[in-house]
Order: C-alpha cells, then structure tokens, then sequence
C-alpha cells in the first residue's frame, strides 16, 4: 500500500516529465500547486491531490482549480439557477465537473478531474491540469473576475 | 542411462521461484479457498476410465520396453504412490501428468513415443514426474483459471506465473532423469519444433540464443500478452536448463554437470528471465526491469563515460544492472559517446510503443542511480542526462527531481 507521500511524489515526477514547474503548498505538503499563465494578463492555479481510491484500490488523484468563492447565509450562497446552471455545464464537460469543495471552512466553486495514479501518463498530466485550468478560468472570465 | 536419483535429491534441484510463488500463493485466503475446492472436484472425476477406453495403458506384458523405462525413471524420481502411464494416439509430441482419483497418471502421445529417443523419452517423463514429484498437481492452475468469475485479473497473473516456474522446476527434473544437457535440448526441440529426423543434434547455447533475439523482439514490442501463457518462451526454458546445468548443485546431482556457478545465481537469473513474460514481476524492485535492460545498458554506460572515467562503483551498478551484458559491451573496444547515445536513440524508435511514464521513470532513477554510485554527480553526468530525457522527450527539471531523490 502506497502512502500519500509515495503517490504524490509518483504524480510530481510525471508532472515533472511533463515540464511543468511544481511546487508544494506550503500549508499541504501533500498537495502540489501549478501556477498557470492564461495570457493577457490573466492567471489560474491547479492543485493537485489525493482524493481516495478506486474500488480495486488504485490510488486517486484529483487536479483542481479554483474559481468562485460561494458566499455563504441568507439571500447569499449559490442560487437554484447557478446551481442548474453548473449541473447543464457538467453535462457539457468531457471530463471532469464542477464542484463545491471546502477550503478552511470557506466553500469554493471549483473545476476538478480525477486520474488514477498508476496508469497516469504524461499527456494525461498535461490534459486533466491544462483542462481544469482553461475551463475555471473561463468560468471566472464569464463572471468578470481574475481571483484565482 | 541410470542414475540414483531419489526425491530428497530432486527437490534440491526445484527451482526456488516455483517454491516461493506456491508459498506465496497459498498465502491469499481466497486462492487458498479456490485451491481446496478444486482438488475437491478432481477426486470426484474419474479420469482413469477416459483413458482406460481412450487410450494403451503401458503395461509390461503389452510394451516391455517402454514399462521398463517407465519404471527406471519412477524409481530415479522415487514416487512411491499408486500411478499408470498410458499411450494415447496423437502424433504430436505430447506428455501431461494428471491427479486421478486413487492415482497420478501419466500419458504420453504417440508421437512422443515413436520419434524419441530412450534417453530424449527420459527427459519427458521425468518432467512430468517432477511436476508430480514436487506436488504440483495440487495447485490446479486451470481449474481455478476456468472457474467463472473465480480470480481477479492480478491473481490469475500470480497463478500463471507460478505455473511457468513449476514448469522450470520439471524441466531441471528432466535433465535429471536424462542426465545431459544436449539430450534436454534435442528433447526440447522436437518436442517444440515436431522434427525429428535421425541425426538430429540440437547445441544448447545456439537453442538458448534464439531467447536474444526472441527478448528484443518482446522488449520492442512493450507490454503483451505473454503472461497469458503457460510455458515459459522455449529458448528462455533452454536458458534456464544451461543455467541450471552450470550450478553447483548441478554438479552434485548429476555426473556429466560441470558446476562452476551458485544454485542462487542461476535462480536469479532466470526469475530476470521470467519477469520479461511477467507484468506483476516487473513491480519487483530486486530485479532490473527487463523490458528495459537496452535502456539502462547503453544510457548507463553514456552517463558513466561522460566525465571520462568510468568508476568501478558505476561498474559494479550496472552489472547488477545489467549484468554481463556491460562486459560483453565494453569489450567489443572503445565505445565514443557518440555511439552508446546512437544505440540510446535507437532503443527508443525501436520501441513500437511509447514509453509510459513508469517505464520513463525506471530509466531515469536507474541512470541517476548510476551517476550517482561513485559518490558524486559530476556536471558531465548531469548534462548527460539531461541529453537522454531529450531523446526520450521528457523534460529537463524530471531528471532535476530523480538526482535529487538519488542523492
């Protein structure tokens, strides 16, 4: 059985390979972080981490990237609209989807794709980072914002 | 030819792959499960009385000859227990041992019969004796195999993969039944190629040197289907007997064996064999990749030679790599950079599918480890690596991260 430590060091010399410049988050070791360049001035981020294992028990990673904070209380948050909204853009998305995760207790749209680790080649680091990337930075873009 | 050979003495002759893959088989309690089941059916079959009407039982008063051979051979083999042999007509060369209900029987075709030789016939049954012998009808392999749904897909690879070691286990029993390294391998031949014409010699190393040819073909190749068998490569076998033929304990068992090398080299070597038809062997780190040998041969001795000097660190890192192949390299005369870079370059176009990041990440760590085995990493080595991850379109910062898990 691999350790996080074991599998996030597989996904980083893949992601190495493939020419990227990886560093790790300084408060998650166990999460890498690539900076992206969007062009005009704009930037994204991906991280990179564990999310689980597969039922025969293949080590999962997920790449993320962030791009809305969802506010939270009365009258704030994500409305049934947005909601439907993201649902139709899912069904749209060759892989991956749209996502809330927590970040330190603050809830983030994010766009995320999952690979498994083992049979993860350097196209498929290149296609699921440069995916979640285009696609959450897009989504900022449509809502005037450059946050992350 | 007789030669006392009793069963203590033919299991120090089992090959310890065979021994450590049945342990490790019977280790998963869900195999072990299977393996009882299994066993439990068999006894209930009765495959006697198919080759009771299919088949010539060999029988003193009807084939003399033959049941006298067969006796010679039961006795070297020291199997003790009930067992028949049976002649079925078939005009390939062809022998199996099988658990019957009160009995093992051992049937031979036709054609084994009739186009080999006493001695090459002693080769064939003290195979299948020897699979008897070491008790390897009590792990049904195809049984469970056949069993609908039974393994996973990782269990059957481990099942497959034993039944290939057993198989050289008997092999070593036939060659101490037959007592020669060249009767093994005229055995072998017809037994595989169906000619068997009078005179006909087959030389062991040349057998043995068809597997070179053979492994490149598979390395190029990458990843097949070859685990699905259940022999081992004929030319790879062949190897394994040569091996085997050299080892000490060779020398000890059987007269005309010349020793020189440990039994445990010689089971090394072939479990180096073996991974090449082997996925989940691959995964064992103390065997060198075999589909990736070429790679660590001529980018080791590129990355070695680049500052100049090849240390004697980096020499004994790549035999253990590698192993005689670097001497057999470095003698053909001075090797340029130039050309061990070429001979880089080319296993990687001759390579019919891409390099997976695995493999890509095997080649690297096994070359930093080389550069990295004198001690320092000299800027040369690094440059030089850096060359090599051009070749193999990876780029620079990866070999940044192996030098630096290396150092």
């Amino acid at each position: 059985m691999q350790t996080a430590t074991q599998v996030m060091q597989k996904v980083e010399e893949i992601g190495a390979m493939a020419g990227y410049q990886l560093s790790r988050h300084p408060n998650i070791p166990e999460m890498i972080v690539i900076p992206y360049d969007m062009g005009n001035g704009r930037t994204q981020t991906v991280y990179v981490h564990t999310c689980g294992k597969t039922p025969e028990d293949q080590d999962l990673v997920c790449f993320m990237s962030p791009c809305q904070a969802v506010k939270k209380g009365l009258l704030k948050g994500m409305g049934k609209d947005q909601a439907i909204d993201l649902l139709r853009r899912n069904g749209q998305l060759v892989v991956g989807s749209f996502a809330i995760d927590d970040f330190g207790g603050t809830d983030i749209l994010v766009v995320r794709s999952t690979q498994i680790v083992d049979t993860m080649e350097v196209e498929e680091f290149r296609f699921h980072a440069n995916f979640v990337a285009i696609i959450a930075d897009r989504y900022e873009q449509e809502h005037g914002e450059d946050v992350f | 030819m007789t030669q006392s050979t009793d069963v203590g003495r033919l299991h120090q002759a089992r090959f310890d792959g065979d021994v450590c893959g049945e342990q490790a088989l019977r280790g998963d309690q869900q195999l072990r499960r299977l393996i009882e089941s299994a066993n439990a059916s068999a006894s209930a079959t009765s495959v006697r009385r198919h080759f009771l009407s299919n088949a010539v039982r060999i029988d003193p008063k009807v084939l003399p000859a033959l049941a006298g051979a067969f006796d010679d051979v039961r006795q070297r083999t020291q199997i003790t227990g009930p067992m028949e042999a049976y002649i079925h007509a078939g005009t390939e060369i062809n022998a199996c041992v099988i658990r019957g209900r009160q009995r093992m029987i051992v049937v031979l075709s036709s054609g084994a019969v009739e186009r080999l030789s006493p001695h090459e016939l002693d080769f064939v049954i003290g195979h299948e004796l020897g699979h008897a012998a070491f008790g390897h009808l009590d792990l049904p392999v195809g049984a469970i195999l056949n069993t609908p749904n039974a393994v996973t897909p990782k269990q059957a690879m481990q099942l497959l993969a034993w039944q290939r070691k057993a198989e050289i286990s008997a092999d070593r029993a036939g060659l101490l039944c037959a007592g020669s390294l060249d009767v093994a391998a005229t055995s072998l031949f017809k037994t595989l190629s169906g000619l068997c014409a009078d005179g006909i010699r087959v030389d062991p190393q040349e057998f043995a040197g068809q597997w070179n040819e053979l492994a490149r073909e598979v390395q190029r190749e990458g990843a097949a289907d070859h685990w699905l068998t259940t022999h081992p490569f004929p030319p790879l076998r062949m190897k394994a007997l040569i091996s085997f033929w050299h080892s000490d304990r060779a020398a000890d068992l059987i007269p005309d064996a010349p020793g020189g090398g440990t039994l445990a080299q010689a089971d090394h070597e072939i479990e180096s064999l073996l991974a090449m038809m082997d996925p989940l062997a691959r995964e064992n780190a103390d065997i060198a990749d075999p589909m990736l040998r070429q790679f660590f041969l001529w980018g080791g001795l590129y990355v070695a030679l680049a500052n100049d000097e090849l240390h004697d660190r980096e020499l004994d890192n790549l035999r253990n790599v590698v192993g005689s192949a670097v001497d057999e390299a470095l003698k053909q005369g001075e090797m340029s950079l130039e050309l061990l870079r070429q001979r880089f370059h080319e296993e990687k176009t001759g390579r019919r599918k891409p390099l997976s990041a695995l493999e890509l990440h095997r080649i690297f760590s096994g070359l930093a480890a080389v550069a990295s085995s004198d001690g320092e990493i000299d800027p040369a080595e690094v440059a030089a690596l850096r060359d090599l991850a051009g070749v193999c379109g990876v780029a620079d910062n990866f070999v940044d991260v192996v030098l630096a898990r290396a150092a």
